[in-house]
Protein backbone atom coordinates (compact mmCIF):
# COMPACT_ATOMS: atom_id res chain seq x y z
CA UNK A 1 0.00 0.00 0.00
CA UNK A 2 3.05 2.39 0.55
CA UNK A 3 4.40 1.81 -2.59
CA UNK A 4 1.14 2.50 -4.29
CA UNK A 5 0.65 5.38 -2.53
CA UNK A 6 4.39 6.60 -3.25
CA UNK A 7 3.96 5.72 -7.17
CA UNK A 8 0.92 7.82 -6.51
CA UNK A 9 2.23 10.75 -5.10
CA UNK A 10 5.63 10.38 -7.57
CA UNK A 11 3.08 11.34 -10.33
CA UNK A 12 1.60 14.00 -9.15
CA UNK A 13 4.66 15.75 -7.57
CA UNK A 14 8.05 14.46 -8.81
CA UNK A 15 11.27 15.02 -7.43
CA UNK A 16 10.47 14.57 -3.70
CA UNK A 17 11.85 12.21 -1.14
CA UNK A 18 8.35 10.99 -0.15
CA UNK A 19 10.02 8.24 2.38
CA UNK A 20 11.23 10.93 4.62
CA UNK A 21 9.92 14.14 4.33
CA UNK A 22 7.61 14.49 6.71
CA UNK A 23 6.79 18.71 5.86
CA UNK A 24 4.57 18.38 2.83
CA UNK A 25 2.26 20.65 3.71
CA UNK A 26 3.96 22.90 6.39
CA UNK A 27 7.30 23.26 3.81
CA UNK A 28 4.95 24.43 0.99
CA UNK A 29 5.77 21.26 -0.85
CA UNK A 30 1.85 20.77 -1.75
CA UNK A 31 -0.95 23.46 -2.34
CA UNK A 32 -4.32 23.00 -0.99
CA UNK A 33 -5.37 22.83 -4.89
CA UNK A 34 -2.85 19.96 -4.94
CA UNK A 35 -4.23 18.48 -2.00
CA UNK A 36 -7.49 18.29 -3.75
CA UNK A 37 -6.31 16.50 -6.35
CA UNK A 38 -4.72 13.92 -4.35
CA UNK A 39 -7.96 13.56 -2.19
CA UNK A 40 -9.61 12.67 -5.72
CA UNK A 41 -6.28 10.25 -5.81
CA UNK A 42 -6.76 8.17 -2.87
CA UNK A 43 -10.01 8.12 -3.48
CA UNK A 44 -9.95 6.53 -6.47
CA UNK A 45 -7.03 4.51 -5.99
CA UNK A 46 -8.18 2.93 -2.34
CA UNK A 47 -12.14 3.18 -2.91
CA UNK A 48 -12.28 5.05 -0.08
CA UNK A 49 -14.74 8.38 0.74
CA UNK A 50 -12.85 11.28 2.36
CA UNK A 51 -15.17 13.75 4.19
CA UNK A 52 -13.26 17.66 4.32
CA UNK A 53 -13.42 16.53 8.09
CA UNK A 54 -10.24 15.36 7.47
CA UNK A 55 -8.65 17.55 5.30
CA UNK A 56 -6.23 18.86 7.66
CA UNK A 57 -2.51 19.53 7.04
CA UNK A 58 -1.45 16.66 9.65
CA UNK A 59 -3.03 14.31 7.65
CA UNK A 60 -1.33 15.06 4.58
CA UNK A 61 2.37 15.82 5.88
CA UNK A 62 4.07 12.48 5.55
CA UNK A 63 3.30 8.99 3.33
CA UNK A 64 3.00 7.65 7.03
CA UNK A 65 0.07 10.20 8.06
CA UNK A 66 -1.65 9.90 4.54
CA UNK A 67 -2.00 5.80 4.99
CA UNK A 68 -3.27 6.13 8.64
CA UNK A 69 -6.15 9.02 7.08
CA UNK A 70 -6.81 6.32 4.39
CA UNK A 71 -6.89 3.31 7.31
CA UNK A 72 -9.58 5.77 9.45
CA UNK A 73 -11.55 6.50 6.67
CA UNK A 74 -11.80 2.72 5.60
CA UNK A 75 -13.33 2.06 9.36
CA UNK A 76 -15.38 5.08 8.56
CA UNK B 1 -23.05 56.13 17.44
CA UNK B 2 -19.66 57.05 16.15
CA UNK B 3 -16.44 55.09 15.72
CA UNK B 4 -14.60 56.15 19.02
CA UNK B 5 -18.12 56.33 21.36
CA UNK B 6 -18.49 52.25 19.80
CA UNK B 7 -15.06 51.69 20.85
CA UNK B 8 -15.62 53.51 24.31
CA UNK B 9 -18.45 51.82 24.56
CA UNK B 10 -17.11 48.36 24.33
CA UNK B 11 -14.25 49.19 26.86
CA UNK B 12 -16.39 50.62 29.80
CA UNK B 13 -19.51 47.84 28.96
CA UNK B 14 -16.72 44.85 28.65
CA UNK B 15 -15.28 46.28 32.30
CA UNK B 16 -18.65 45.87 33.86
CA UNK B 17 -19.70 42.89 32.18
CA UNK B 18 -16.40 41.68 33.62
CA UNK B 19 -16.86 42.78 37.05
CA UNK B 20 -20.26 41.07 37.25
CA UNK B 21 -19.13 37.69 35.48
CA UNK B 22 -16.14 37.27 38.07
CA UNK B 23 -18.36 37.77 41.34
CA UNK B 24 -21.22 35.69 39.61
CA UNK B 25 -22.71 32.19 40.81
CA UNK B 26 -19.55 30.11 39.25
CA UNK B 27 -21.86 27.42 37.56
CA UNK B 28 -24.18 30.25 35.55
CA UNK B 29 -21.41 33.02 34.76
CA UNK B 30 -21.89 31.85 31.23
CA UNK B 31 -25.29 33.62 31.79
CA UNK B 32 -23.84 37.04 32.20
CA UNK B 33 -22.12 36.56 28.82
CA UNK B 34 -25.61 35.83 26.89
CA UNK B 35 -27.50 38.05 28.65
CA UNK B 36 -24.87 40.90 28.56
CA UNK B 37 -24.27 40.12 24.45
CA UNK B 38 -28.16 40.30 24.21
CA UNK B 39 -28.58 43.64 25.94
CA UNK B 40 -25.84 45.39 23.86
CA UNK B 41 -27.53 43.51 20.46
CA UNK B 42 -30.81 45.31 21.54
CA UNK B 43 -29.34 48.03 22.58
CA UNK B 44 -27.52 48.70 18.95
CA UNK B 45 -29.90 46.90 16.57
CA UNK B 46 -33.36 47.72 18.31
CA UNK B 47 -35.78 45.22 16.53
CA UNK B 48 -32.93 44.18 13.88
CA UNK B 49 -32.20 41.54 16.62
CA UNK B 50 -35.15 39.51 15.68
CA UNK B 51 -33.01 38.78 12.90
CA UNK B 52 -30.25 37.22 14.77
CA UNK B 53 -32.73 35.27 16.71
CA UNK B 54 -34.29 33.54 13.72
CA UNK B 55 -31.01 32.85 12.37
CA UNK B 56 -29.93 31.34 15.54
CA UNK B 57 -33.34 29.53 15.93
CA UNK B 58 -33.05 28.21 12.05
CA UNK B 59 -30.09 26.49 12.61
CA UNK B 60 -30.43 25.26 15.77
CA UNK B 61 -33.14 23.19 14.97
CA UNK B 62 -31.78 21.99 11.79
CA UNK B 63 -28.83 20.97 13.35
CA UNK B 64 -30.57 19.47 16.04
CA UNK B 65 -33.06 16.95 13.27
CA UNK B 66 -29.41 16.34 11.17
CA UNK B 67 -28.01 15.56 14.67
CA UNK B 68 -30.51 13.34 15.90
CA UNK B 69 -29.94 11.18 12.56
CA UNK B 70 -26.53 11.31 13.29
CA UNK B 71 -26.59 10.05 16.35
CA UNK B 72 -28.84 6.93 15.71
CA UNK B 73 -27.41 5.75 12.76
CA UNK B 74 -24.00 5.97 14.97
CA UNK B 75 -26.44 3.79 17.60
CA UNK B 76 -27.11 1.22 14.98
CA UNK B 77 -23.90 0.90 13.84
CA UNK B 78 -23.04 -1.71 16.20
CA UNK B 79 -25.94 -4.64 15.56
CA UNK B 80 -25.96 -3.68 11.43
CA UNK B 81 -23.85 -6.01 9.15
CA UNK B 82 -21.78 -3.92 7.15
CA UNK B 83 -23.68 -3.81 4.15
CA UNK B 84 -26.75 -2.89 6.07
CA UNK B 85 -25.09 -0.32 7.83
CA UNK B 86 -23.56 1.18 4.33
CA UNK B 87 -27.23 1.22 2.64
CA UNK B 88 -28.80 2.86 6.30
CA UNK B 89 -25.77 5.58 6.15
CA UNK B 90 -26.62 6.36 2.60
CA UNK B 91 -30.17 7.21 3.08
CA UNK B 92 -29.43 8.98 6.37
CA UNK B 93 -27.11 10.98 4.27
CA UNK B 94 -29.64 11.76 1.71
CA UNK B 95 -32.04 13.17 3.70
CA UNK B 96 -29.38 14.92 6.14
CA UNK B 97 -28.13 16.87 2.90
CA UNK B 98 -31.76 17.89 1.62
CA UNK B 99 -32.29 19.02 5.19
CA UNK B 100 -28.64 21.06 5.45
CA UNK B 101 -29.46 22.42 2.17
CA UNK B 102 -32.44 24.06 2.93
CA UNK B 103 -31.26 24.66 6.84
CA UNK B 104 -28.13 26.53 4.51
CA UNK B 105 -31.14 28.00 2.11
CA UNK B 106 -32.90 29.64 4.74
CA UNK B 107 -30.55 31.36 6.83
CA UNK B 108 -28.11 32.72 4.15
CA UNK B 109 -31.78 34.14 2.65
CA UNK B 110 -31.67 36.57 5.55
CA UNK B 111 -28.71 38.05 4.81
CA UNK B 112 -28.91 37.66 1.35
CA UNK B 113 -32.02 39.67 1.78
CA UNK B 114 -30.68 42.64 3.28
CA UNK B 115 -27.59 42.84 1.95
CA UNK B 116 -28.08 42.00 -1.75
CA UNK B 117 -31.53 43.01 -2.36
CA UNK B 118 -30.79 46.08 -3.83
CA UNK B 119 -27.41 44.98 -5.84
CA UNK B 120 -29.91 42.20 -7.51
CA UNK B 121 -32.59 44.95 -8.01
CA UNK B 122 -30.19 47.15 -9.78
CA UNK B 123 -28.68 44.62 -11.84
CA UNK B 124 -32.27 43.38 -12.96
CA UNK B 125 -32.77 47.46 -13.51
CA UNK B 126 -29.62 47.60 -15.95
CA UNK B 127 -30.77 44.59 -17.78
CA UNK B 128 -34.38 46.13 -18.62
CA UNK B 129 -32.46 49.36 -19.02
CA UNK B 130 -30.85 47.53 -21.86
CA UNK B 131 -34.07 46.22 -23.59
CA UNK B 132 -35.33 49.66 -23.25
CA UNK B 133 -38.04 47.99 -21.08
CA UNK B 134 -40.51 50.98 -19.17
CA UNK B 135 -39.47 49.26 -16.03
CA UNK B 136 -38.17 49.64 -13.19
CA UNK B 137 -37.73 47.96 -9.75
CA UNK B 138 -37.54 50.48 -6.71
CA UNK B 139 -34.65 50.41 -4.40
CA UNK B 140 -35.13 49.51 -0.87
CA UNK B 141 -34.03 51.56 2.08
CA UNK B 142 -32.41 48.83 4.50
CA UNK B 143 -29.80 49.32 7.01
CA UNK B 144 -27.50 46.18 7.30
CA UNK B 145 -28.26 44.80 10.85
CA UNK B 146 -24.92 44.30 12.97
CA UNK B 147 -22.99 41.73 12.83
CA UNK B 148 -24.96 40.06 10.17
CA UNK B 149 -22.38 39.44 7.82
CA UNK B 150 -19.99 37.48 10.38
CA UNK B 151 -22.86 35.83 12.81
CA UNK B 152 -24.19 33.99 9.28
CA UNK B 153 -21.39 32.56 8.24
CA UNK B 154 -20.10 31.40 11.78
CA UNK B 155 -24.14 29.73 12.75
CA UNK B 156 -23.72 28.58 9.18
CA UNK B 157 -20.64 27.00 9.72
CA UNK B 158 -22.03 25.40 12.60
CA UNK B 159 -24.76 23.55 10.85
CA UNK B 160 -22.22 22.19 8.31
CA UNK B 161 -20.09 20.88 11.13
CA UNK B 162 -22.85 18.88 12.67
CA UNK B 163 -24.21 17.73 9.13
CA UNK B 164 -20.36 16.43 8.61
CA UNK B 165 -20.78 14.81 11.81
CA UNK B 166 -17.57 16.76 13.43
CA UNK B 167 -19.49 17.25 16.48
CA UNK B 168 -22.74 16.55 17.88
CA UNK B 169 -25.75 19.15 17.92
CA UNK B 170 -26.47 21.33 20.39
CA UNK B 171 -29.73 20.30 22.53
CA UNK B 172 -30.12 23.89 23.55
CA UNK B 173 -31.04 26.74 22.00
CA UNK B 174 -29.45 29.14 24.00
CA UNK B 175 -26.23 27.32 23.78
CA UNK B 176 -26.45 28.26 19.93
CA UNK B 177 -27.21 32.21 20.88
CA UNK B 178 -24.11 32.26 23.11
CA UNK B 179 -22.01 31.39 20.83
CA UNK B 180 -24.07 33.61 17.85
CA UNK B 181 -23.90 36.88 19.94
CA UNK B 182 -20.99 36.78 21.73
CA UNK B 183 -20.92 40.27 22.47
CA UNK B 184 -16.81 41.37 21.38
CA UNK B 185 -17.37 39.67 17.98
CA UNK B 186 -20.05 41.24 16.91
CA UNK B 187 -18.67 44.28 15.13
CA UNK B 188 -15.66 42.68 13.29
CA UNK B 189 -15.65 39.31 14.09
CA UNK B 190 -13.40 36.73 13.94
CA UNK B 191 -15.40 34.28 12.62
CA UNK B 192 -14.85 31.53 15.02
CA UNK B 193 -15.92 27.81 15.17
CA UNK B 194 -18.59 26.45 17.55
CA UNK B 195 -16.48 23.80 18.42
CA UNK B 196 -13.75 26.25 19.90
CA UNK B 197 -15.44 28.72 21.13
CA UNK B 198 -18.93 27.82 23.13
CA UNK B 199 -16.90 25.31 25.18
CA UNK B 200 -14.78 28.29 26.65
CA UNK B 201 -17.95 30.47 26.94
CA UNK B 202 -19.65 28.04 28.87
CA UNK B 203 -16.28 27.07 31.01
CA UNK B 204 -16.85 29.04 34.40
CA UNK B 205 -13.73 31.38 34.16
CA UNK B 206 -12.20 32.36 37.73
CA UNK B 207 -10.05 35.62 37.70
CA UNK B 208 -6.64 34.46 35.65
CA UNK B 209 -4.42 37.14 36.66
CA UNK B 210 -1.78 36.51 33.60
CA UNK B 211 -4.69 35.62 31.01
CA UNK B 212 -5.80 39.07 32.22
CA UNK B 213 -2.19 41.29 31.80
CA UNK B 214 -1.79 39.25 28.84
CA UNK B 215 -5.35 40.77 27.86
CA UNK B 216 -5.06 43.87 28.31
CA UNK B 217 -1.54 44.58 27.05
CA UNK B 218 -2.98 42.63 23.33
CA UNK B 219 -6.15 46.10 23.82
CA UNK B 220 -3.11 48.05 24.58
CA UNK B 221 -1.82 47.37 21.43
CA UNK B 222 -5.20 47.55 19.58
CA UNK B 223 -5.37 50.98 20.62
CA UNK B 224 -2.05 51.69 19.35
CA UNK B 225 -3.10 50.27 16.04
CA UNK B 226 -6.33 51.93 15.73
CA UNK B 227 -5.80 55.65 17.54
CA UNK B 228 -2.20 55.66 17.11
CA UNK B 229 -1.78 54.87 13.31
CA UNK B 230 -5.11 53.94 11.78
CA UNK B 231 -6.81 57.14 12.84
CA UNK B 232 -3.98 59.66 11.87
CA UNK B 233 -3.34 58.14 8.33
CA UNK B 234 -7.05 58.30 7.96
CA UNK B 235 -6.97 61.90 7.94
CA UNK B 236 -4.60 61.60 4.89
CA UNK B 237 -6.78 59.04 3.36
CA UNK B 238 -9.78 61.72 3.78
CA UNK B 239 -7.54 64.54 2.11
CA UNK B 240 -6.87 62.71 -0.43
CA UNK B 241 -10.55 62.05 -1.62
CA UNK B 242 -12.29 64.51 -0.39
CA UNK B 243 -9.91 67.22 -2.39
CA UNK B 244 -9.92 65.28 -5.44
CA UNK B 245 -6.11 64.87 -5.69
CA UNK B 246 -4.14 64.63 -8.33
CA UNK B 247 -0.14 63.69 -9.00
CA UNK B 248 2.00 61.15 -7.80
CA UNK B 249 0.99 62.10 -4.14
CA UNK B 250 -1.90 59.44 -4.87
CA UNK B 251 0.96 56.59 -4.57
CA UNK B 252 1.18 57.94 -1.29
CA UNK B 253 -2.40 58.10 -0.69
CA UNK B 254 -2.88 54.48 -1.35
CA UNK B 255 -0.01 53.57 0.97
CA UNK B 256 -1.50 55.27 3.64
CA UNK B 257 -5.00 53.62 3.36
CA UNK B 258 -3.64 50.22 3.31
CA UNK B 259 -1.84 51.39 6.46
CA UNK B 260 -5.03 52.74 7.82
CA UNK B 261 -7.65 49.51 6.73
CA UNK B 262 -4.50 47.00 8.31
CA UNK B 263 -4.22 48.77 11.52
CA UNK B 264 -7.70 49.28 11.96
CA UNK B 265 -9.04 46.27 11.84
CA UNK B 266 -6.32 44.11 13.10
CA UNK B 267 -6.05 46.68 15.90
CA UNK B 268 -9.90 46.13 16.58
CA UNK B 269 -9.52 42.43 16.86
CA UNK B 270 -6.84 42.85 18.67
CA UNK B 271 -9.16 44.76 21.12
CA UNK B 272 -11.66 41.71 20.56
CA UNK B 273 -8.70 39.34 21.83
CA UNK B 274 -7.87 41.21 24.65
CA UNK B 275 -11.40 41.64 25.79
CA UNK B 276 -11.85 37.97 25.57
CA UNK B 277 -8.77 36.80 26.92
CA UNK B 278 -9.19 38.93 30.18
CA UNK B 279 -11.94 36.21 30.27
CA UNK B 280 -9.71 33.57 29.72
CA UNK B 281 -11.82 32.85 26.41
CA UNK B 282 -8.88 32.21 23.56
CA UNK B 283 -10.35 33.39 20.15
CA UNK B 284 -9.20 32.37 16.81
CA UNK B 285 -6.66 34.60 15.03
CA UNK B 286 -7.99 36.65 12.53
CA UNK B 287 -4.34 39.03 11.17
CA UNK B 288 -0.74 36.95 11.00
CA UNK B 289 1.87 39.68 9.49
CA UNK B 290 -0.06 39.83 6.26
CA UNK B 291 2.47 42.02 5.27
CA UNK B 292 5.19 39.40 5.30
CA UNK B 293 3.59 37.30 2.70
CA UNK B 294 5.45 36.54 -0.72
CA UNK B 295 2.36 35.64 -2.24
CA UNK B 296 -1.54 36.92 -2.74
CA UNK B 297 -2.07 33.41 -2.28
CA UNK B 298 -0.23 33.72 1.29
CA UNK B 299 -1.34 37.12 1.79
CA UNK B 300 -4.85 35.69 1.96
CA UNK B 301 -4.17 32.94 4.01
CA UNK B 302 -2.80 35.75 6.62
CA UNK B 303 -5.23 38.56 6.51
CA UNK B 304 -8.90 38.25 7.73
CA UNK B 305 -8.02 34.51 8.52
CA UNK B 306 -11.41 33.45 9.95
CA UNK B 307 -12.98 34.42 6.55
CA UNK B 308 -10.56 32.83 4.90
CA UNK B 309 -11.01 29.75 6.85
CA UNK B 310 -14.13 29.90 6.20
CA UNK B 311 -14.46 30.19 2.76
CA UNK B 312 -12.33 27.02 3.07
CA UNK B 313 -14.07 25.12 4.76
CA UNK B 314 -17.43 25.45 3.63
CA UNK B 315 -16.85 26.39 -0.03
CA UNK B 316 -13.60 25.44 -1.17
CA UNK B 317 -14.41 21.65 -0.12
CA UNK B 318 -17.44 21.28 -1.10
CA UNK B 319 -16.99 22.60 -4.53
CA UNK B 320 -13.73 20.87 -4.73
CA UNK B 321 -14.86 17.49 -4.31
CA UNK B 322 -18.19 18.36 -5.52
CA UNK B 323 -19.37 15.58 -8.36
CA UNK B 324 -18.95 17.76 -11.20
CA UNK B 325 -15.14 18.83 -10.46
CA UNK B 326 -14.58 15.16 -9.76
CA UNK B 327 -15.34 14.51 -12.99
CA UNK B 328 -13.58 17.14 -14.80
CA UNK B 329 -10.94 15.50 -13.00
CA UNK B 330 -11.16 12.05 -13.90
CA UNK B 331 -11.64 13.21 -16.94
CA UNK B 332 -8.72 15.21 -17.36
CA UNK B 333 -6.49 12.69 -15.82
CA UNK B 334 -4.00 11.36 -18.03
CA UNK B 335 -5.25 13.43 -20.98
CA UNK B 336 -3.23 16.81 -20.07
CA UNK B 337 0.03 16.95 -18.85
CA UNK B 338 -0.06 16.91 -14.71
CA UNK B 339 0.38 20.62 -14.17
CA UNK B 340 -3.14 21.20 -16.12
CA UNK B 341 -4.65 18.01 -14.14
CA UNK B 342 -4.09 20.34 -10.92
CA UNK B 343 -4.59 24.16 -12.91
CA UNK B 344 -7.90 24.18 -14.75
CA UNK B 345 -10.03 22.35 -11.22
CA UNK B 346 -8.36 24.79 -9.57
CA UNK B 347 -9.14 28.03 -11.56
CA UNK B 348 -12.43 26.60 -11.48
CA UNK B 349 -12.87 26.51 -7.72
CA UNK B 350 -10.80 29.34 -7.33
CA UNK B 351 -13.46 31.41 -9.34
CA UNK B 352 -16.27 30.45 -7.23
CA UNK B 353 -14.31 31.38 -4.18
CA UNK B 354 -13.31 34.60 -5.33
CA UNK B 355 -16.30 36.14 -6.63
CA UNK B 356 -18.20 34.85 -3.48
CA UNK B 357 -15.01 36.50 -1.28
CA UNK B 358 -15.63 39.60 -3.19
CA UNK B 359 -19.47 39.81 -2.78
CA UNK B 360 -19.01 38.92 0.87
CA UNK B 361 -16.70 42.79 1.49
CA UNK B 362 -20.03 44.35 -0.12
CA UNK B 363 -23.05 44.20 -2.46
CA UNK B 364 -21.55 45.76 -5.76
CA UNK B 365 -20.27 44.99 -9.08
CA UNK B 366 -17.27 47.12 -7.46
CA UNK B 367 -16.43 44.17 -5.21
CA UNK B 368 -17.06 41.39 -7.72
CA UNK B 369 -14.30 42.98 -9.24
CA UNK B 370 -12.38 43.56 -6.16
CA UNK B 371 -12.07 39.62 -6.06
CA UNK B 372 -11.80 38.68 -9.04
CA UNK B 373 -9.20 40.90 -9.45
CA UNK B 374 -7.18 38.66 -6.44
CA UNK B 375 -8.41 35.62 -8.22
CA UNK B 376 -6.78 36.88 -11.67
CA UNK B 377 -3.64 37.25 -9.58
CA UNK B 378 -3.74 33.65 -7.72
CA UNK B 379 -4.17 32.28 -11.39
CA UNK B 380 -1.21 33.70 -12.57
CA UNK B 381 0.54 33.02 -9.71
CA UNK B 382 -0.17 29.09 -10.11
CA UNK B 383 1.24 29.71 -13.70
CA UNK B 384 4.84 31.58 -12.52
CA UNK B 385 4.76 28.47 -9.76
CA UNK B 386 4.66 25.69 -12.58
CA UNK B 387 8.32 27.35 -13.68
CA UNK B 388 9.59 28.05 -10.25
CA UNK B 389 10.86 24.90 -7.88
CA UNK B 390 10.42 24.79 -4.46
CA UNK B 391 13.82 25.24 -3.82
CA UNK B 392 14.26 28.42 -5.78
CA UNK B 393 11.11 29.81 -3.76
CA UNK B 394 12.93 29.35 -0.48
CA UNK B 395 16.03 31.46 -1.78
CA UNK B 396 16.20 34.93 0.65
CA UNK B 397 16.49 36.97 -2.46
CA UNK B 398 12.96 35.32 -4.67
CA UNK B 399 11.43 35.97 -1.17
CA UNK B 400 12.07 39.36 -0.94
CA UNK B 401 11.01 39.94 -4.49
CA UNK B 402 8.32 38.43 -4.24
CA UNK B 403 7.30 39.78 -0.91
CA UNK B 404 7.48 43.21 -2.36
CA UNK B 405 5.54 42.14 -5.83
CA UNK B 406 3.02 41.05 -3.42
CA UNK B 407 2.69 44.32 -1.42
CA UNK B 408 2.48 45.80 -5.07
CA UNK B 409 -0.63 44.20 -5.85
CA UNK B 410 -2.10 44.03 -2.67
CA UNK B 411 -2.20 48.08 -2.43
CA UNK B 412 -3.80 48.28 -6.16
CA UNK B 413 -6.50 46.07 -4.68
CA UNK B 414 -6.21 48.31 -1.70
CA UNK B 415 -7.44 51.42 -3.77
CA UNK B 416 -9.95 49.23 -5.77
CA UNK B 417 -11.19 48.69 -1.87
CA UNK B 418 -11.42 51.68 -1.01
CA UNK B 419 -12.78 53.99 -4.11
CA UNK B 420 -16.58 53.93 -4.29
CA UNK B 421 -17.07 52.73 -7.94
CA UNK B 422 -15.04 51.27 -10.68
CA UNK B 423 -14.68 54.67 -12.61
CA UNK B 424 -13.38 56.08 -9.71
CA UNK B 425 -11.02 53.61 -9.28
CA UNK B 426 -9.88 54.18 -12.57
CA UNK B 427 -10.04 57.98 -12.05
CA UNK B 428 -6.95 57.60 -9.18
CA UNK B 429 -5.16 55.05 -11.18
CA UNK B 430 -5.53 57.79 -14.03
CA UNK B 431 -4.93 60.71 -11.62
CA UNK B 432 -1.57 59.51 -10.50
CA UNK B 433 0.11 61.01 -14.04
CA UNK B 434 -1.38 64.26 -14.00
CA UNK B 435 0.14 67.17 -12.65
CA UNK B 436 -0.68 67.86 -8.91
CA UNK B 437 -3.21 70.17 -7.93
CA UNK B 438 -2.24 70.99 -4.37
CA UNK B 439 1.00 71.25 -2.97
CA UNK B 440 2.28 68.42 -0.52
CA UNK B 441 1.73 70.44 2.52
CA UNK B 442 -1.42 70.45 1.98
CA UNK B 443 -2.70 67.21 1.68
CA UNK B 444 -0.27 65.98 4.23
CA UNK B 445 1.19 67.33 7.35
CA UNK B 446 4.86 66.58 7.44
CA UNK B 447 5.32 66.56 11.15
CA UNK B 448 2.11 63.70 11.28
CA UNK B 449 3.46 62.04 8.26
CA UNK B 450 6.73 61.48 10.09
CA UNK B 451 5.05 60.21 13.64
CA UNK B 452 2.94 57.86 11.86
CA UNK B 453 5.88 56.46 9.38
CA UNK B 454 7.98 55.91 12.73
CA UNK B 455 5.11 54.21 14.43
CA UNK B 456 4.36 51.85 11.28
CA UNK B 457 7.99 51.05 11.24
CA UNK B 458 7.89 50.07 14.67
CA UNK B 459 4.51 48.02 14.59
CA UNK B 460 6.89 46.54 11.27
CA UNK B 461 9.64 45.88 12.94
CA UNK B 462 7.40 43.54 15.93
CA UNK B 463 5.90 41.90 13.15
CA UNK B 464 9.44 41.28 11.58
CA UNK B 465 10.50 39.12 14.59
CA UNK B 466 6.74 37.21 15.30
CA UNK B 467 7.30 36.29 11.21
CA UNK B 468 10.46 34.73 12.50
CA UNK B 469 8.28 33.04 14.95
CA UNK B 470 9.74 34.96 18.40
CA UNK B 471 7.18 34.90 20.84
CA UNK B 472 6.66 38.31 21.55
CA UNK B 473 5.12 38.01 24.73
CA UNK B 474 7.26 35.90 25.92
CA UNK B 475 10.03 37.96 25.09
CA UNK B 476 8.53 40.97 26.88
CA UNK B 477 7.44 38.77 30.20
CA UNK B 478 11.39 37.98 30.50
CA UNK B 479 12.12 41.10 30.89
CA UNK B 480 12.72 42.18 34.63
CA UNK B 481 9.26 44.11 36.41
CA UNK B 482 10.36 47.52 36.07
CA UNK B 483 11.57 47.03 32.15
CA UNK B 484 7.85 45.37 31.39
CA UNK B 485 5.79 48.33 33.57
CA UNK B 486 7.68 51.02 31.96
CA UNK B 487 6.70 49.46 28.67
CA UNK B 488 3.68 49.06 29.73
CA UNK B 489 2.89 52.39 31.06
CA UNK B 490 5.17 53.84 27.74
CA UNK B 491 2.56 52.38 25.69
CA UNK B 492 -0.10 53.89 27.13
CA UNK B 493 1.64 57.63 27.54
CA UNK B 494 2.10 57.17 23.20
CA UNK B 495 -1.53 56.19 23.20
CA UNK B 496 -2.64 59.52 24.94
CA UNK B 497 -0.19 61.53 23.66
CA UNK B 498 0.04 60.18 19.76
CA UNK B 499 -3.76 58.94 19.80
CA UNK B 500 -5.69 61.24 17.42
CA UNK B 501 -9.38 62.81 18.87
CA UNK B 502 -10.49 65.37 20.67
CA UNK B 503 -12.55 68.17 19.79
CA UNK B 504 -12.74 69.08 16.46
CA UNK B 505 -12.01 65.55 14.69
CA UNK B 506 -14.21 63.65 13.34
CA UNK B 507 -12.84 59.93 14.18
CA UNK B 508 -13.93 57.27 10.91
CA UNK B 509 -16.50 54.80 11.39
CA UNK B 510 -15.00 51.16 11.45
CA UNK B 511 -14.30 49.88 7.48
CA UNK B 512 -15.12 46.44 7.94
CA UNK B 513 -17.58 47.03 10.62
CA UNK B 514 -20.04 48.36 7.92
CA UNK B 515 -19.86 44.95 6.37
Amino acid sequence: MKEKLIELLTKLKPGIDYQNQTNLISGGYFTSLEIMRLVMLLQDEFDVTISPLYIVPENFESVDAMLHLIELVEDD
Amino acid sequence: MGAYEQLIYLLIFSSIVYLIYMVFVKKYRYLVLLVFSLGIFLFVSRFMTILMLASTLIVYLFAYFIGKRNKNLKLQKETLTKDEYKALKKKVQKVNKRLLILGVILNLSLLIGFKYINFFDSILNTIFSWFHADLSIPMFKILLPLGISYYTLANTGYLIDVYRNKYEASTNYLDVLLFTCYFPCLLEGPISHYDILLPQLKQPHSFNKEDAKKGLLIILIGLFKKLVIADRFAIFVTNIFGLNVKGPMLILGILCFTIQLYCEFSGIIDIVRGVSLMYSIKLEKNFEQPFFSSSVSEFWRRWHISLGAWFRDYVFYPVSMSRPLMALRRKLSGKVSTFFETFIPSCIVLFVIWSLTGLWHGASVKYLVYGLYYYLIMVFELIIDRFISHETNQKKGVKITRMILTFFFVNIGMILFRCNTLTDFGNYIANIFRHSNYRFTEVFEISELIIGFVMIIGLLVIEGFQNHKVDIYQKYQSFPAVCRYLLAVGLVFIIVIFGVYGAGYLPPDPIYGGF
